[in-house]
């Protein structure tokens, strides 16, 4: 498979990574490589250890154990010099309340380090490419939500960082927000920085991502590009059929003869198949009588289901 | 020397600079308050009092009480800076998140804190220098280094206060810390000599550290040197290391876990 | 003809109402009385100092500490006796100031403005006026027993002698809260930050407990500066807590209590109208 010996350089490599909080574990032994240029994700539910992994990624969480590599670098022993590399949006908004919209780039400008003629300009031209060029002035309170979390993203980028750190940036955004924020995104990533993604929308990982990581409970339970994902651990087609009634009196043996795989949840049934609609005469065939039922290809939301047995949203 | 060993502080101070250039209300108003002490308390009742003992000789109440509303004018600058600002934005504003997620660290953070909450107070002390001058409440050209003395009282009362803001854990505890403050601005030989307080009291008033700085401006604007003062510089820049260093181990618990 | 002539009582009719419809309910501001009492029991502790203990180390600190170098000299300002005894109703009456008009000020802006409460009890069958006029009440109510406190100990200690007196010092208090409570809502009601808060407290408030009568006697300010602060409530309020503390005479009482209760009264008003304003835009 892919990961074979002619590795490309890793921006970011973590073997055994390891978080506990006193007595929790937030992130339990992981293994990955970030490399250069990529769009990398990190996919899973509340608590599965995401935003920690970020964290320690940008240097600024001590892990517990294991190894971690930044450009090559130990984030515990070169954290200042890693962190002046990297750009960072975190999960909830950590805009400066006090400052303008302009300012809060050129305040942070001067914490790299940068000269004020280079921020001033570099300032510009990001206001300019997310559209915020006439809210320069305004005070960041009253922005919406989706401008502040542009004005988030702008801030990371004020020192052109090599790579991208983005904490669930699309969370709260309304559909058109999200794809404008899509958008910036891909545009970042052909001008060759390498950005990395938390996310628990199974749709932006499939449209966003090189390749990701599915994490549950602290652990990595695959990994690879969405594709690969999706063909490995999902058939081609899913038939879902909705029981309002519930589906707990529904015979497994039943279930078993219709596809490949079943998963049973509170009011669906979700049969992976080869052919939905093969797959549906059978199901009817067998007696069983849903109140509606649909076929769709098979998504990360399905192989994400697979892997844990959980659907992502519940 | 700060460049050193907080290379990136100045750009927390910056930052500050910024905030305050819409907030300039805030300092500005901040000023009156000695003035209004020194006026009410020093000429108001100093009217009554007249003169009293101060270091062998009478002199005006006034002239007595405005060092030491100097000394506290900087120390109010400073602890108000540290307390109730940067509990904002520690807790609340979560501007040291996205601080640190920089190339800053919380040493740079702690430094850039301090010193911007320290100019603070030498403005505060600085302008009411220039009003005792102009009340005739100087009687020595040394006055003009009380500027440079309340660097010290700044920076101790700047550091405690980061220090003891690092465990507050909501607004409701800022009560608990004005139990501190005002007795010592009203007990500290702020409105009368120390020489008043009876054995066991006095031992205590003599430790508070804005009786230190007090002591050390009040020598200054009499022109009165004497050792007792390496004494409060000593005693005050103890306090700000060690302030110092238990806010930046208290944040690094905080913010890097 | 008939038709104007007939819309016209409807017409007055209908503004009555809408007066009815804007002033405070005689019963419904209990219940903002009760909702903030249901959140002081639970922030009680945050007030403490600054409520009960805080007077009383000015009162050590000022009184006490300041007496020793007034010493002998302070029968010339107090009549024969202590400075200690001189000041302290005096300071009540401060302390009813400040604790007044900071409880009007960032509790109340941050109900209109960062918890955004009030909106949600507008949105009930109460109204505005009942708002603030229930806000209004709950912070005189907490005044008045701190007062209590206050007035407690000064009897306890020996500072104050007459029980009388105290009674009355504290009926001082509440009104001097009022005084200040009131106008004070009116402002924060207004605002959007807490900016204007530094004005109001280091500039008004701050001086107001220096040159009101209350560590000297006002006659010893300046012409002007006398009448400046005969036109504020503390002098008032000063004036009177200290008449009944000493139980001297005072010429013309009923005026100093009715100054206090206009600025009350007006305060209350000014406060439902900008309150109305800023809610129902
Ligand atoms: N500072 C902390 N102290 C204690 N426990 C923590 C801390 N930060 C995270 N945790 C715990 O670690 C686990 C993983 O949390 P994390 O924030 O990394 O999850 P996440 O994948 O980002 O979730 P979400 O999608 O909700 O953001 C959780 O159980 C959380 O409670
Ligand atoms: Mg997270």
């Amino acid at each position: 498979m892919t990961n074979s010996a002619a590795e490309p350089t890793a921006l970011i490599r973590a073997r055994g990574l390891t978080k506990a909080f006193g007595a929790r574990t937030a992130v339990a032994g992981i293994d990955f490589d970030v490399r250069d240029g990529e769009f990398f994700g990190f996919l899973g539910p509340n608590g599965a250890g995401k935003t920690t992994t970020m964290r320690m990624i940008a240097g600024v969480s001590p892990r517990t154990s294991g190894t971690l590599e930044i450009f090559g670098e130990d984030p515990d022993l070169h954290g200042s010099a890693i962190r002046g590399r990297i750009g960072v949006v975190h999960q909830q908004e950590t805009l400066d309340m006090e400052l303008s919209v302009r300012e809060n780039l050129l305040v942070f400008g001067r914490f790299f380090g940068m000269d004020r003629a280079s921020i001033a300009s570099r300032a510009d031209e990001l206001l300019e490419l997310f559209q915020l060029s006439d809210r320069a002035k305004d005070q960041v309170e009253p922005l919406s939500g989706g401008m502040k979390r542009r004005l988030s993203i702008a801030r990371s980028l004020i020192a052109t960082p090599r790579i991208l750190m983005l904490d669930e940036p699309t969370t709260g955004l309304d559909p058109q927000a999200r794809h404008l924020l899509w958008d910036a995104l891909q545009r970042l990533k052909r001008g060759g920085t390498t950005i990395v993604l938390t996310t628990h929308y199974m749709d932006e990982a499939e449209q966003l991502c090189d390749r990701l990581v599915v994490m549950d409970q602290a652990k990595i339970v695959a990994e690879g590009s969405p594709r690969q994902l999706i063909s490995e651990h999902a058939s081609r087609e899913v038939l879902e059929l909705r029981f309002p009634n519930g589906t707990d009196s529904i015979d497994a043996a039943i279930l078993d003869g219709i596809g490949d795989r079943y998963e049973r949840l509170a009011e669906r049934v979700i049969i992976g198949c080869e052919n939905g609609e093969a797959a549906h005469a059978r199901a009817l065939a067998h007696g069983l009588n849903p109140e509606s039922w649909l076929v769709r290809r098979s998504s990360l939301e399905d192989v994400f289901l697979r892997l844990t047995g959980r659907s992502l949203d519940e | 020397m700060i460049a050193s060993f907080a290379p990136r502080a100045f750009s927390v101070f910056e930052r500050n600079v910024f905030v305050y250039r819409r907030q300039w209300l805030m300092i500005v108003t901040g000023f009156f308050e000695p003035l209004f002490f020194l006026l009410g308390i020093g000429y108001g009742v100093g009217g009554v009092i007249g003169t009293i003992p101060y270091a062998g000789s009478d002199v005006p109440y006034a002239a007595f009480v405005a060092p030491a509303l100097l000394a506290s004018a900087a120390m109010n600058g400073a602890i108000f800076d540290s307390t109730f600002n940067i509990f904002y934005k520690l807790k609340y504003a979560k501007v040291y998140d996205a601080i640190l997620s920089t190339p800053v660290g919380v040493g740079d953070l702690a430094v850039g804190e301090l010193l911007w909450s320290n100019l603070r107070g030498v403005i505060y002390a600085t302008a009411f220098l220039v009003v005792m001058l102009a009340f005739g409440l100087v009687h020595s050209p040394l006055a003009l280094l009380a500027p440079l003395a309340v660097i010290f009282i700044g920076f101790s009362f700047g550091a405690a206060g980061f220090a003891i803001t690092t465990h507050l854990r909501s607004w409701k505890d800022f009560d608990f810390l004005f139990i501190l403050l005002t007795p010592l601005f009203l007990f500290s030989a702020t409105f009368y000599p120390v020489e008043i307080y009876p054995g066991a009291l006095r031992a205590i008033v003599e430790l508070s550290p804005l009786t230190r700085g007090t002591h050390l401006v009040r020598s200054l604007c009499f022109g009165n040197l004497n050792l007792l003062m390496l004494v409060d510089v000593a005693y005050l820049s103890a306090i700000s290391l060690i302030g110092y260093r238990h806010a930046v181990r208290r944040l690094g618990a905080l913010l890097l876990k | 003809m008939s038709a104007a002539q007939s819309a016209a009582p409807a017409r007055s009719l209908s503004r009555l109402a809408a007066i009815r419809e804007a002033a405070p309910h005689p019963t419904r501001w209990r219940h903002v009385v009760g909702y903030m009492l249901a959140v002081y029991r639970r922030e009680w502790q945050g007030s403490v100092f600054s409520a009960f203990i805080e007077p009383l180390i000015v009162l050590a600190g000022l009184g006490i500490g300041l007496g020793v170098l007034v010493g002998d000299k302070a029968a010339a300002i107090t009549g024969g006796v202590s400075y200690v005894a001189y000041i302290a109703p005096a300071l009540m009456a401060s302390s009813a100031m400040n604790l007044g008009a900071g409880e009007a000020a960032w509790p109340i802006l941050a109900r209109v403005a960062w918890v955004r409460i009030y909106h949600a009890i507008i949105a009930t069958p109460l109204n505005a006026a009942d708002v603030m006029v229930g806000a209004i009440a709950f912070i005189v109510g907490k005044v008045a027993f701190a007062a209590t406190f206050f007035a407690a100990v000064l009897l306890i200690t020996g500072i104050t002698t007459s029980p009388g007196g105290a009674v009355g010092m504290i009926a001082v208090s509440i009104l001097t809260a009022f005084a200040f409570a009131a106008p004070i809502v009116a402002f924060s009601v207004t605002q959007k930050t807490d900016q204007g808060f530094a004005f109001i407290f280091r500039l008004i408030i701050t001086p107001l407990a220096f040159f009101s009568g209350t560590y000297f006697p006002i006659e010893n300010l300046p012409g002007p500066a006398q009448l400046l602060s005969w036109c504020t409530p503390l002098a008032h309020a000063v004036a009177l807590s200290r008449s009944f503390a000493l139980g001297t005479p005072l010429t013309l009482g009923w005026l100093h209590i009715l100054a206090l209760l206009l600025w009350g009264l007006c305060g209350t008003v000014a406060a439902i109208y900008l309150f109305r304003r800023r809610m129902l835009k």
